[in-house]
């Protein structure tokens, strides 16, 4: 692992992230189209839905937010956005070793812009020697002005297209998720280090799936995966 | 809910929350020096993320799910490009919600 002392935070490197994260960008239109639709579905109003696309920012967060989001109780509600929400510590604390290079406020508003998919292209990056976190927070913009553009023409138009389920949107993220964790794993293959806590994780999120709340499973799994790759590794 | 004022204090609540996951880890990481093991356990947690997702959307779905995520690795093994497969998935799930 390649640790630049210089890590920065440039117009350049945002530049870049948004280049990155540009075309996946364009399907996240589509996704958020499906928000939106289904948030007018759940009774959320399109003010409410719009605002949640900018306030938030994670599909996984505000899916899961609909089921509850008639119901009466708001502490559930913001209850399983912590859980579903919870894999965002793990995220950021892998990428720590080059992000809390940066200062304190730096680091704050960078923070803002991580998501599941310029996280990924980030660690990546960083790993063979990116040194400008400038990547994460352009690609997470490009992202979040996507998702919010999305939802916005879904809460208008999402209904008369009928379910987007029919063009199978709901699949874009578990398929992009699979082409990464391929990608990471012809690169960086290490043999039982990397398949014995992936083989972990994979039993922990199925067994936990019903018998946790949701999104505990995941973050249950993760946890489990890296204790078993800090087992394996041995001092 | 309407488009009330309690439903954009949620809405912010939301936001706080999720935010806070956002930065937590970084300042969490800030407290501990990154030894070789920890950063193969962060390394092995990171992947694991991903392959929980991946899993329990396969689990939870039907064959549709599974097809698709089956179909985006086989397209991600030739073309090496994650949009690539991702389309192909996204294809895949079209065509079994077509086909039923």
């Amino acid at each position: 692992m390649l640790v630049t002392s210089e890590i920065l935070l440039s117009a350049r490197g945002i530049r870049r992230g948004m280049r990155k994260m540009f075309a996946l960008a364009l399907f996240i239109v589509p996704y958020g189209m499906a928000f939106g639709a289904a948030a007018i579905d759940s009774g959320m109003s399109a003010a409410h839905a719009v605002t949640m696309s900018v306030f938030v920012f994670s599909g996984a967060a505000q899916f899961a937010s609909l089921e509850l989001w008639s119901s009466a109780s708001t502490i559930s509600l913001l209850l399983v956005v912590l859980a579903v929400s919870a894999r965002f510590i793990l995220l950021g604390a892998s990428l720590s070793p080059w992000v809390n290079k940066l200062n304190r406020p730096q680091r704050l508003a960078a923070l803002t812009m991580l998501s599941d998919p310029n996280f990924a292209d980030c660690r990546n990056a960083f790993q063979n020697g990116e040194s400008d976190i400038g990547r994460l927070v352009g690609g997470g913009l490009v992202l979040w002005a996507a998702w919010i553009i999305g939802t916005a023409i879904g809460v208008v138009i999402g209904q008369a297209f009928g379910d987007l389920h029919r063009f199978g949107i709901d699949v874009l993220m578990p398929s992009y998720f699979a082409a990464l964790l391929l990608a990471g794993w012809g690169s960086e293959w290490e043999g039982a280090r990397t398949w014995l806590p992936a083989i972990m994780a994979a039993l922990i999120a199925i067994t936990g799936m019903h018998v946790l709340p949701p999104g505990w499973n995941i973050v249950c799994a993760a946890m489990a995966g890296g204790a078993v790759g800090g087992l394996i590794h041995g001092r | 809910m309407d488009a009330s004022l309690y439903g954009f204090f949620i809405i912010i609540l939301m936001g706080l929350i999720v935010y806070a996951t956002r930065v937590a880890g970084s300042e969490l990481m800030s407290l501990f020096d990154l030894t070789p093991r920890l950063e193969a356990i962060l390394k092995a947690m990171a992947s694991s993320v991903l392959v929980a997702i991946v899993v329990s959307e396969c689990a939870s779905g039907d064959l549709r799910v599974a097809a698709a995520v089956t179909v985006a690795s086989i397209t991600m093994l030739a073309f090496k490009n994650p949009l690539i497969a991702m389309s192909g998935g996204i294809v895949t799930a079209a065509a079994f919600s077509f086909m039923s």
